[in-house]
This record gives structure tokens, sequence and C-alpha cells, in this order.
């Protein structure tokens, strides 16, 4: 082989190498940053990537010490300070020792990759492996630095409400994510029940969710409660005689941005329909919510704000919010009739008709449809444990899960809520508060985690 | 012009050079080795050692299986430089120049301190400078040309220590060592059996010599090596950054940029002796002690707390980073 194709492919092992180097720097470093923003609660654009070649790129033609670079990787082929001193020698010109240095050069083999292999790379290597796995473990340090894929939801929440299959599937994922196990008090800061209730009643659950601050959950509740307000006074005022047809084509529109489902839908088809009745039912539909938020914002300021799972609220506050749905507003028929029953203080566990429009809650059926009477597992599709207690085997009416939540007959798996959505319906079902503890534990044994 | 083919011989012929001598002398391979690196690199050897250790023999074996003159100087306290370097004499057509024994391709300065400073320095001169001046005429020295200069480093009485200055122009030092006892048994074996020792047959010429010379004066020395040499020369200096803690507290003066060079060439004689085509780090650490031991000037510190100049280089050598 001539002596200079052999430092060439030196020169091309070494550019290779710090090629490579510098690749690993720059992916570290990509994924520090990575790691750290996730870690904030932030997330970098993908461009940031593209520095990984154009390091590599750079590292591939920074200058070389040539020197010192042959003497290292001499000794790294196993030829010793041979690659150097023929180095030496080509530029001396005619040698004696040229042969002899290039025919033992050849003859120890040198391997070029072998310069690709060395402490700094292998620390490299084990560093980036290191930083990817904590960059896909890492967890955001504070609630306002909430997961990417949950601020979908707070966007859509602040414009048009999403129809109300789309809703139903942007809320699934959220109820799987904490799979009944409840956090520790420290790390849910500045919890706030109220809020959270007045979200579940407005329908604007997901802004709690959607990375949004305090502040632009409250102005989002109050924009939404605003609304609603603006819509039961023109309704209202227009109910005596029933609605025009303008007046109708005028409500439709603000109807339309109602972000609670049941209620947007019971409105529109009641907006649809001439006459008084119609009319009235849907005034009723809006002041039902609002009364259930005027309540829980009693509640909310007779209870203190801390973390889930606090001290219990005071008997008195609840029961009156319970009681008081039942005098003041009594009930609204139609899609808004079995939340608004559990509202009133009726009793969700009860059965009847009520809870057969909630699938998979407890109190699904009559008790007379037996054991296995409405749930028929489809093929594939597990049953849920049985569960055998003092009152015997229950399958058939309980099955793991919150009422209101999918179900295995609904075609969901059993579920579980998270903890802010299982204090939401402890609350809306209007359970009192001595029960819901007790409640609560109920509901996780059932739910597979004790 | 060298070629391939001078290498290649030059190297069997000092193959064969240290197989005879090791026939002659026992032990003290190493005197042996620095002495050859000294010869390869045109320089000169200061040789230390009690008396009885063959250093003589050395010298001459040497000189003989090299196929060179030789001439043995005797330094005493009345020997006078025109005994070393030669003398004009007067004849029947004028002045004719009658040269001394250093006009020999190996000189043995034999006990090299007891002469004068004034007759040492007329031999050092002359190993310096390659050329003898007697009155106004300039005589060159043989090509090649060593000089092995011996010393006691006991019996100091009635001596004339040679200045640092002059120390300093033998390339290298070697310490003669006792021989262990099973050399020593071999050593009055060979001597008092038969007709007892007989000196080599000549394996090499002055030509040869000269051919090898320059065969080692084309040994390739990477540019870090370099950096490694004159690094090892800072660190025994004590005011130097990269000075361990030990040159600083024991050194007076590190070594002179001649140890770099000597540092350098001894390296190239031993890659060459041991079949090798290039210098390596392991050459330039063997010429560490060689070249840089006699360039070191201790303290009195180190002379009160018994610490050697050869302890001193070491702990230079291990500051600095390998290349």
């Amino acid at each position: 082989m001539d002596e200079r194709a052999i430092l060439r492919r030196v020169r091309r092992w070494a550019r290779a190498r710090n090629g490579l180097r510098a690749g690993l720097a720059a992916v570290a470093l990509v994924l520090g940053a990575t790691l750290i923003g996730r870690l904030l609660g932030r997330s970098l654009p993908p461009a940031v990537w593209f520095a990984v070649p154009a390091l590599a790129v750079v590292g591939w033609g920074w200058p070389l010490s040539w020197d010192r670079l042959l003497l290292r990787a001499g000794r790294k082929l196993g030829v010793g300070e041979r690659l150097a001193a023929l180095d030496v020698v080509i530029a001396r010109g005619a040698s004696p020792l040229m042969g002899p240095l290039c025919a033992e050069i050849v003859a120890a083999r040198p391997r070029g990759w072998r310069l690709l292999v060395g402490p700094v790379e292998c620390g490299a290597s084990a560093l980036v492996v290191a930083l990817a796995v904590a960059a896909g473990f890492a967890s955001p340090l504070s609630s306002s630095g909430s997961p990417p894929q949950a601020a979908a939801p707070a966007a859509e929440v602040v414009g048009t409400a999403p129809p109300p299959d789309e809703a139903a599937d942007e809320a699934a994922p959220l109820a799987m994510e904490s799979p009944g196990t409840y956090p520790a008090q420290a790390e849910i800061p500045e919890y706030s029940p109220y809020q959270d209730l007045l979200a579940s009643i407005l329908g604007l659950a997901d802004a709690l969710t959607g990375g949004l601050s305090g502040d632009e959950v409250a102005a989002r509740l109050a924009q939404e409660e605003g609304l609603l307000r603006q819509l039961a006074e023109r309704i209202a005022a227009a109910a005596p005689g029933g609605l025009s047809p303008s007046e109708r084509s005028e409500l439709a529109p603000p109807a339309r941005q109602v972000a609670r489902p049941d209620l947007r839908e019971r409105l529109i088809e009641l907006l649809d329909q001439e006459g008084e009745a119609p009319a009235r039912e849907a005034e009723e539909a809006v002041a039902a919510v609002l009364s259930a938020a005027d309540r829980a914002r009693a509640d909310g300021e007779h209870e203190p704000t801390g973390a889930l799972g606090g001290a219990p609220v005071a008997g008195a506050g609840s029961g009156t919010t319970a009681e008081g749905s039942a005098e003041g507003e009594g009930t609204v028929e139609g899609p808004l009739a079995p939340r608004d029953a559990e509202l009133d203080g009726s009793d969700p566990f009860a059965g009847g008709e009520e809870g057969a429009d909630f699938p998979g809650t407890v109190g699904g059926g009559p008790v007379e449809s037996g054991p296995t009477g409405d749930w028929t597992p489809t093929p594939g599709e597990e049953e849920p444990n049985v569960v055998v207690g003092g009152e015997g085997e229950m399958r058939a009416y309980i099955v793991p899960g919150i009422p209101g939540e999918p179900s295995p007959s609904a075609g969901g798996a059993p579920t579980t809520l998270a903890p802010q959505e299982v204090e939401v319906v402890l609350r809306t079902r209007g359970i009192p508060p001595e029960l819901r503890s007790l409640v609560r534990r109920y509901f996780e044994l059932i739910g597979g985690n004790p | 012009m060298i070629t391939e083919r001078d290498l290649i011989e030059a190297r069997e012929a000092f193959r064969l050079l240290r197989e005879r001598i090791a026939g002659v002398i026992v032990g003290q391979e190493e005197a042996v080795e620095i002495a050859l690196w000294a010869l390869l690199a045109r320089g000169h050897v200061l040789l230390e050692g009690v008396p009885g250790l063959g250093k003589t023999l050395l010298v001459r074996a040497l000189a003989r299986a090299l196929g060179l003159s030789f001439s043995r100087i005797q330094f005493t306290p009345d020997l006078m430089p025109a005994d070393i370097l030669g003398t004009n004499v007067f004849s029947g057509d004028g002045f004719r120049f009658l040269p001394g024994p250093v006009f020999a391709h190996v000189v043995l300065a034999d006990e090299v301190n007891r002469a004068t400073p004034k007759t040492q320095s007329a031999l050092l001169e002359a190993m310096q400078e390659g050329q003898a001046t007697i009155g106004t005429e300039t005589h060159p020295l043989p090509n090649p040309f060593t000089v092995l200069a011996t010393q006691n480093p006991i019996e100091m009485e009635g001596t004339y220590p040679l200045p640092e200055a002059q120390v300093d122009r033998f390339l290298f030092k070697a310490e003669v060592g006792f021989p262990n006892e099973g050399e020593l048994v071999e050593i009055v074996r060979r001597n008092t059996e038969g007709a007892g020792i007989r000196l080599p047959e000549p394996v090499l010429s002055a030509d040869a010599v000269r051919r090898a010379q320059a065969v080692v004066a084309e040994y390739p020395v990477p540019r870090p090596l370099l950096e490694y040499a004159a690094a090892l020369v800072l660190a025994t200096h004590p005011e130097s950054p990269t000075a361990p803690e030990a040159v600083r507290r024991y050194v007076q003066y590190g070594a002179s940029p001649r140890g770099s060079l000597a540092l350098i060439l001894g390296a190239k004689g031993r890659a060459f002796l041991a079949g090798q085509h290039h210098v390596g780090v392991e050459d330039i650490q063997a010429a560490l002690r060689p070249a840089l031991v006699h360039r070191i000037i201790p303290n009195f510190r180190a002379d009160a707390d018994g610490v050697a100049a050869g302890q001193l280089v070491d702990e230079a050598a291990r500051a600095v980073r390998r290349p």
C-alpha cells in the first residue's frame, strides 16, 4: 500500500471520529434540553434536531491536530508511533526507513473503525442513552406544565365547543391517566374544588387540565357563565309568549357556543320548536345549570382551597346544596334530567330510568333484570372482576368504574377517574360530605386499586 | 545517500558487535548499550564506577570489535595538554606535528578527574570541536571519534572534579555497577582459565560505523516526541511551572538544552539497536537517566537528605504527561 494512502485513510477515519463525537455531543445537548424542557413543561421545536447533523458536519471538517492525532491513532491501531514516524519520513522525502515503516504498518493490519471506539465515544454514547431514558420518563415539575396532549382540549374550550362525541373521546384518556392511585397531596398545588366543580357543571372540565393558568381558567368559567346568564335572560324575556322566529334565529348561535354538550343539544332542539312550552323548557334547562353553578360557588366560598383529600367539608354547606336544588329549581326533563336528579340529592344508586342513561354506572338497570341481564361481554372483551362482598355476587350491578364514565357494556374498558374528576363526580352527584370519603374508597377498591 | 541496504547491513553489524562484546564483558549490558548510543550519535560517554569493574576492558573490547583505532590516556595530576593533544617536534626539515593519543577513533580517558583542569579542558575542547589546535595549526580528529572517560566516585582526595560545563559535554553518563554473584563467578572463570580474556575480532570498520551513524541520524522523530523531550528537560528546572515538588526542593540547576539533544539522540540509538524503524516514547524514557543524570546539579539539601540526581530525574519524568 502506498504510504500516502495509509495516512489518507487515517485522516478519513479521524474526521469520521470527530464527526461522530460532535454528533454525539449535539444529541446529548438536544436531549438535555428536551429533558429540562419536559421538567419545565415546555417542548422544544423539532427543528433543534437539525443541530445534530450540522454539528456532525462541523466536527468532520474541524482542523486536525495532525501530529498528535497520528501518535494517538497509531497506538489505537496497534502500530505505535509508526504512523507519526511515517508522516515525518514522507515530509522529509526519500528515506531508507519509508519502506520498512510501510511494511510494518500494513503487516499490523490496522482497522480504521477502531478509531471510532474509545473512552470518549463510549462515554458520550452512554450519556446519550441516559439522557434519552431520562427525557422519556421525565414529568413536569409543576401542574402548570401539563403534557402537550392535554393542551389541545383547552384550546377548543375557548372557541366553539366540540361536538359531543369528540368531547367524549378527549375526556376518555384523561380518565385513564391516573389508574386509581391518588397522587401525594403535595403534588397537587393550589387545587380548587370550587373551580373543578364549577367547570364540571358548566361543561368546562377540560379547561382545568388544558395547561391553563388559574386566572385563565377563572376567566373562561366567567365567560361561559356570562353566556348562560345572557341566554337565560333573553329566553326568560320572551318566554311568556314563546319565541318568535327571529328571536330563535338570534339565540341559535350563542346556544351553539354553550360548552356543556347535553345542554347545548337540548337548547338547539328546543329553539327549533315554536311555542311557549319549548321556550320555558329551554329557560329551565339553563336556569338549572346556573343554579347548580351558584350552589357550587357557594360551596367553594365555605371551603378552604387546599390539596385534594383535605379535611371533610362541613356538613351544613353541602346539605344545603342538595336541598336547595330540590326545592328551588325542581327537575328538568330530557338529557339533563339524570344529572339534575343527582344534584337534587336523589339517590343515584336507586336505579330507575334516569340511571339507565349513564351506561355502566351503578344502578344501570333494574334489579329484577338479574345478575347477567343487560351486560354481555363481546368476544375478546374481558369480564369485569366479580365482586363478592357481604351482599353476594354483584357483577350485574356494579362494575369497576365511576358513575357517569364509560363501562365495558359501552365498549370501553373498566375505567377509573383522575382524583380531581372523582372529587367532582362525588360533589355533582350530591353525595353527603360525611359519605364522600367512604364512597371514594369503595370505588377505589372496586377499581382494583386497594 | 543512505539506502535501505545500508540500514539492514548496519543493523546486522551492530547485532554481531553486541554478541562479540557480550562474549568478553560479563554483565554491564547497560554500559555497553550506552556506549554504543554515544558512538552512533557521535557523542562521548562518562563512565562512573569503582575500580576493577571492567571499565577499561569494556572500552578496549568495544574499540577492537568496532575495528577502530584505540588509545588510552591515564590521567594524572602531572599530565599536560601536550601529552594528550600532541606536539610539534623539530626534525631536520623543520617542525613536524607529532599527534597525541587523542588522535584515535576510540579514546579511553581513564580517571579523567585526576588531571588538572587545564589538561581536562584540552581534552574536552577536542571532544567538543572534533579537532585539536597546536600552536597555529588545527588538526582534525579521526572520524568516527568517541571518548569514553571514566571516573571513580570514591577516593576524591587529590582529584579535580569536572566542572558542570565540562560534564555537560558528555552526551551520556553510564554508571557501571558491581556485578552480581553469577557474573562475578563468570568473570573469575574467564580471567583465570586458559590464556585469559581474548579481545573480540573486529566486525565493523570506520566506514561501516560512519554509515551506521548516518542511518541513525535518519530516524524520524515526530514533533510530539520532540516536545516531550523538551518538557522532560524543563521539568528538571526548579523554577519551571511543570517541575515537581522534589525538583523544586532539591535541584539547584536543571538540565541544559544539550539534555534534550541527548534524549533524542539516545532514543534514536536505542531504537536502531532494538531493530525498530521509528523512535518511540519508551526509547526516550529509556534514555532519560543516561542523558540527564549528570546535567542536574542537586543542591545542598539534596546532599544532606541523601537524594541522588537519578531520583530527581525520575521525579521529573513522572511529572510530565506522556504524549
